[in-house]
């Protein structure tokens, strides 16, 4: 698809989004949702004795039911329905011409810890804080998208045997 | 006015609309390709600015289509979430993004997406997602006070930037059409096929010039787009009177009415608060005119069971206020005749001299009402009713 016409479809989107529920779109909160439901399941008394479980968590109805876990399942369903419609359905591995794919798995594993976490400061990630503090004009969200991305530029160089 | 859940549409339904939209938003991200890890990489590297443009693209149709949505009374923009600014963390939690970025290859939604299309690589980026998450949580005693730090609440960056939200957006629009354009120039530099500026770039690309046209032309409207709180005052100095139905009721009628401790009647005071504290009258709701677009006075003004008496300073101030009521929606008004300056240099503060000129029966009954009134509006003194707390959206991650 025409990279502007898919930006102004997913700019639709978002507009869509906040104008029914007032809100943007988002990512990282759902995984994070999934973590701690998990452990207040597998671990109820440590949630108990964790700061951020007290402070964010305990007096919270059951975080999977959450707007952004719904919205994520939905993420899933598009995607695959995208996948399908475009034949692009395959079990495989992207990575730069360069590398193997487990030193690509290892990476991205580390890439995603890094990711999440640094989203839960950010307030979210590259969709829930850049794209969608951009679209409500948030300075935040512009803080976190220059963040983002002029950090990217930078780390660029030292990981350039990944991807060129 | 939207968001339409919890307005028009019942709280239950957000989550089936929660996963609608989030069909779209996966379907558009697939369809950009950012399923591939090497087209999301590659705006690092200069080879495909994919990322750059939908990502710009989709951020300035969403802020164009939002400041719309508000100019025409579709979208409140008080009720619905602004991402809060906290200046540090989002720094830095931004550079530990951008470290994830380009070693992982991903951002969580695009490897959500790429994930249900099969990408292992995908799946293992999830997985270190989680582990990040639960890391975080883990860890949270260590940075719990940096966490919170450097609050500055709903900071809007136009404000920040101490600029008009028009100027910002024009600006926004400007540097985004710039950096298409520049990153094409790049992109066909890295990838070896340099293209030449000239006036025949522009002819054989009809549909792009076109297209940059087009999206200056929008932010220059957007230079001129107010939102609609300040249109709806601006429009309310504008005053047609033909237009406007207008039922009056007297100062006589009126303080009959409350001498009489008539029930029926609602009296809304639209002065401002040093006014109302000064004479504001019994049993009157004090609603200043900058506030009457707040939500929380809903209740107030869709009253069916009571007479609605708008009072200002002055009757054409009074039919202001009628005006911006009645685009809010609101119906069934009533304004006192000549304001309260009427009301009060004829009944109120009546000097001797009026008092003269009125027959006796009216003489006797505003001498008394004045003397009473005097005492209530003493009583009624401190009476501050609150606007009803409005329910903005909950998001965020």
């Amino acid at each position: 698809m025409n990279p502007y016409i898919a930006g102004v479809l997913l700019g639709l989107v978002l507009i869509a989004s906040v104008l029914i529920s007032g809100r943007g779109l988002g990512a990282s909160g759902a995984v994070k949702s999934c973590v701690v439901s998990v452990v207040s399941t597998v671990a109820p008394e440590h949630t108990n004795e964790s700061l951020y479980y007290e402070q964010h968590v305990n007096n919270a109805p059951n975080p999977l039911k959450s707007w952004l876990v719904f919205e994520v399942l939905g993420v899933i369903i598009g995607g695959f329905l995208s996948g399908m419609l475009s034949n692009r359905l395959t079990l495989r591995i992207d990575k730069g011409p360069r590398i193997s794919s487990n030193t690509r798995l290892i990476f991205a594993f580390a890439g995603g810890i890094l990711f999440s976490f640094g989203a839960q400061f950010g307030r979210g990630c590259t969709s829930g804080a850049a794209l969608s503090g951009m679209g409500v004009l948030s300075t935040g969200g512009f803080i976190t998208m220059l963040a983002i991305f002029g950090s990217g530029y930078l780390f660029a160089y030292f990981f350039r045997k990944l991807w060129i | 006015m939207g968001p339409l859940v919890g307005n028009i549409i019942d709280a239950d339904f957000d989550y089936l609309l929660a996963l609608l939209i989030g069909i779209g938003f996966g379907y558009v991200l697939e369809q950009a390709g950012f399923s591939s890890t090497r087209k999301l990489a590659g705006v690092f590297y200069g080879y495909d600015f994919v990322v750059l443009r939908v990502f710009f693209t989709a951020a300035v149709t969403a802020v164009v289509g939002i400041i719309l949505l508000n100019r025409f009374g579709l979208l409140d923009l008080s009720a619905i979430y602004i991402n809060p600014t906290y200046v540090w963390p989002a720094i830095v939690g931004g550079c530990i993004m951008g470290l994830g970025f380009i070693m992982g290859g991903f951002c969580p939604g695009t490897s959500i997406a790429a994930l249900s299309i099969g990408k292992i690589d995908a799946m293992v980026f999830v997985a270190g997602l989680l582990v990040g998450a639960f890391l975080f949580v883990e860890g949270f005693p260590l940075y719990d006070e940096f966490y919170t730090s450097s609050y500055l609440g709903d900071l809007l960056v136009f404000d920040s930037l101490e600029m008009p939200r028009g100027v910002f957006v024009f600006l926004l629009i400007f540097v985004a059409l710039a950096a298409f354009v520049a990153t094409y120039i790049i992109e066909q530099k890295v990838n070896k096929t340099p293209v030449k500026l000239s006036l025949q770039l522009i002819k054989d690309k009809p549909y792009h010039t076109a297209a940059i046209g087009g999206t200056m032309l929008i932010g220059i409207i957007m230079l001129f787009v107010t939102d609609f709180n300040t249109s709806l005052y601006r429009k309310a100095e504008i005053i047609d009177l033909s237009t406007i139905d207008v039922r009056y009721i007297d100062s006589r009628e009126l303080a009959f009415r409350i001498l009489d401790k008539d029930k029926e009647i609602l009296l809304i005071d639209t002065r401002d608060e040093k006014l109302y504290a000064k004479n504001g009258l019994p049993g009157s709701i004090n609603i200043a005119y900058t506030d009457l677009a707040n939500k929380g006075w809903t209740d107030i003004f869709d009253n069916p069971d009571k007479k609605k008496i708008i009072i200002a300073d002055s009757e054409l101030d009074e039919i202001r206020v009628l005006k911006i009521l009645q685009t809010l929606g609101f119906q069934n008004f009533f304004i006192l005749k000549g304001g309260y300056q009427t009301f009060e240099n004829g009944i109120l503060s009546v000097s001797s001299d009026v008092l003269n000129s009125y027959s006796p029966d009216d003489k006797a009954f505003v001498t008394k009402a004045s003397e009473e009134l005097k005492v209530l509006i003493e009583k009624n003194k401190n009476n501050v009713v609150k606007p009803k707390n409005v329910k903005k959206a909950k998001g965020g991650c």
